[in-house]
């Protein structure tokens, strides 16, 4: 299997191997220098924006993995089918750079092992240290029909079949688990900028998430069917973003209530806390939703783009807002990232969508979706969109 | 009871003995520093240095100059976050007092240094010459564990053996308290009326009076509650979340079998009687 229409070697896939090699000098340089030459942190701002991006952002956007699977598998929704593989597959990805995204970011890296024998339940690191571990091998087990298809290993796909409803389920507890406990990190951090810090933030981190795992989803089907002359199931992603949206208005909804019920909302004044919050509360919350709720804005593919990338800009914010900006308040000194920290940062991503790229070219991933399918055939059936 | 340090900043004379004693004790090199606007010198604690006095000036009611110098260091918790956080189980509190740091756990992942709420465990990022350090260590106070321990009559911290005005006791936390609460009602003209860790974050061995109002010599303002507590409370209830959130999945995927399954045979029932009509 070789999908013909995806390019190793374009313009972009050469910008992400080389961003995804910068990354690999940075964590080399972080192996042999440490954590100092490499970053800004220090004792006043032990955590940045490597941590903003490992626990807030990479393992927020996968997801999508296991709410597509859960309406697939769990509610038996048809049809959502076309995506759930893509979906594991960015979840996987997500996962494992944010796996790799911690470990080099903590001081000792090799030591990332440690929690699995030297244990400390009342710790939420610990926890989340062990859903993720789980989490990693549930979605590698849930992906791997495309490899065991891919070679002809049938003995091994009808394995993975049987089990592929509990593997589900255990992989949903899995996620709730640790996408929740990764917001309570901060519950013992009650010097905060209030806004930030809400007693439900563990919840609210696993409800934002499941929104911005289905963005990123979106937005990853929408840009590779562009660029890759992929056909596009243009009606799936309008109630993919439907249902997004929705769990916007929940996430929004229990957000400010929560906010108004502790009393946090008199911290809000017009400045760069209340600057940050409206654009990400205002821009990137609440005018997506406002979108995706017209029809016109719904059925489109820009309209999608705009909307799903929205949330996504909004959820980065509230990330890094509630995991490094919130935290100065109690804080001297300042913190910029360096540019290894960027690069890392972004060489990551890169890395990430090269491999979706390599998945896509070489595993049945758009198997239900159609992909690659003739104008011709796309124009008798409405809902195939080509690229 | 655990023991702990009782420090009355009344009698402190900002001699700094206690900060070069902690070092020597500690084998702590010299670092280069700056001067603070006040004379605080190193500006901060950091990894090389677990005890530092911290200077305030202030005004006395007839206009003369006042100094409250102020040694500050880890508080040893009573219920201290930075151990309740650690995922490995690296910083321990030790059931006489001291809140200690064990090498061969830490993975560096700094969780601590984010939970304390006084900003006390502190990362040897640079080591004593300035160069990055790749294997760093979590550096704090550790109460002289091992001065407690090791010798027969155990030794008190070195900071309380060395302060000339024995303006910092070793002691029972119970006794120092009692002596804390003499000393404010004896000279209320003197002390002001708090005692800096009696309550703060749940209770900490190290205690501060003083005649200033703590956030007047740079005290956090912390919450009264044990900080563990914040995040225990969402950890206990996780058991029955999952359970729910899994009955519910399971639930759900019967249901939903169940009704695929009714539907295809209504279907193939329609389908079979047109099929008998023929
Ligand atoms: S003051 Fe900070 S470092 Fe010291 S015991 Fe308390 S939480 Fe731990
Ligand atoms: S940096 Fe080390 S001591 Fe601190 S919480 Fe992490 S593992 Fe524990």
């Amino acid at each position: 299997m070789n999908n013909k229409n995806i390019p190793l070697f374009s313009f972009w896939g050469v910008v992400q191997i080389l961003l995804a090699l910068g990354a690999l000098g940075v964590l080399a340089a972080k192996m042999i220098w440490g954590l100092g030459a490499v970053t800004n942190l220090s004792d006043n701002w032990p955590w940045g924006l490597w941590v903003a991006f490992d626990v807030g952002i990479y393992i927020a956007s996968a997801a999508g993995g296991f709410v597509l699977a859960a309406l697939v598998y769990i509610f038996k929704i048809e049809t959502f089918r076309p995506l759930v593989k893509p979906a594991i597959l960015i979840a996987a990805l997500g996962y494992t750079i944010g796996a790799l995204g911690i470990a080099v970011d903590l001081g000792r890296s090799p030591l990332i092992v440690h929690p699995l024998w030297m244990w400390q339940p009342s710790s939420i690191m610990f926890e989340v240290a062990w859903c993720v571990m789980m989490y990693l091998t549930v979605l590698y087990l849930e992906f791997s029909p495309n490899v065991f298809a891919r070679f002809g290993l049938h003995r091994a796909e009808t394995v993975q079949h049987a089990l592929a409803v509990p593997l589900v389920t255990f992989g949903i507890l899995l996620s709730f688990l640790h996408q929740s406990s990764l917001g309570a990190l901060f519950l013992i951090t009650p010097e905060q900028q209030p806004l930030w810090h809400l007693p439900l933030m563990g919840y609210l981190f696993v409800i934002s998430a499941m929104s911005l795992g289905l963005s990123v989803l979106t937005i990853f089907t929408i840009v590779t069917a562009k660029s890759w002359k992929l056909t596009l199931r243009l009606d799936v992603l309008s109630k993919v973003m439907s249902i997004a949206a929705w769990i916007l208005v929940v996430y929004l909804g229990l957000r400010i209530w929560d906010t108004a019920q502790s009393g946090h909302f008199s911290a809000f004044k017009f400045d760069t806390y209340g600057l940050l919050y409206i654009a990400e509360v205002g821009l990137g919350m609440i005018v997506p939703v406002i979108l995706i709720a017209m029809k016109k804005v719904r059925e489109s593919r820009a309209g999608l783009l705009w909307a799903s990338s929205l949330i996504f800009f909004g959820m980065l914010l509230n990330r890094i807002n509630t995991l490094v900006l919130s935290h100065a308040v109690y804080r001297q000194g300042s913190y910029f990232p360096t540019v290894w920290e960027f690069i890392f940062t972004l060489g990551l991503i890169a890395g990430a969508i090269y491999a979706f790229r390599l998945a896509a070219k070489y595993l049945p991933l758009f198997a239900d979706n159609k992909a690659g399918l003739p104008e011709a055939v796309a124009k008798t059936n409405p809902v195939v969109v080509t690229a | 009871m655990a023991k702990g340090l009782l420090i009355d900043t009344v009698k402190c004379t900002g001699c700094r003995g206690c900060q070069s004693a902690c070092k020597q004790w500690n084998l702590n090199p010299a670092v280069e520093t700056k001067f603070s606007p006040t004379m605080t010198n190193p500006p901060e604690t950091n990894a090389y240095t677990f005890v530092h006095v911290e200077f305030y000036e202030g005004t006395k009611s007839n206009g003369d100059l006042d100094w409250t110098f102020v040694s500050k260091r880890c508080m040893h918790c009573e219920h201290p976050a930075c151990v309740s956080v650690c995922p490995v189980g690296a910083l321990q509190k030790l059931d006489f007092g001291p809140v200690v740091w064990e090498e061969g756990r830490c993975i560096g992942c700094r969780y601590c240094q984010n939970a304390c709420p006084f900003d006390i465990p502190k990362y040897t990022w640079f080591d004593e010459n300035g160069k990055t350090d790749p294997w760093p260590k979590i550096a704090k106070c550790t109460l002289c564990w091992d001065r407690q321990l090791n010798k027969n009559p155990s030794e008190i911290p070195a900071c309380s053996k060395t302060c000339p005005p024995k303006a910092i006791l070793f002691g029972e936390r119970n006794d120092l308290l009692a002596v804390a609460k003499n000393r404010i009602a004896n000279s209320p003209d003197k002390y002001f009326n708090h005692i800096y860790g009696e309550e703060e974050a749940g209770g900490t061995q190290v205690l501060f009076i003083s005649g200033q109002n703590p956030q007047a010599i740079g005290f956090p303002n912390v919450e009264k509650e044990s900080y563990p507590g914040f995040t225990w409370e969402f950890l206990s209830r996780i058991p029955y979340e999952i359970a729910a959130l899994g009955a519910f999945l399971v639930g759900t995927y019967v249901w939903r079998n169940n009704r695929i399954k009714k539907k295809a045979l209504e279907e193939s029932a329609v389908s079979n009687s047109k099929g008998g009509n023929h």
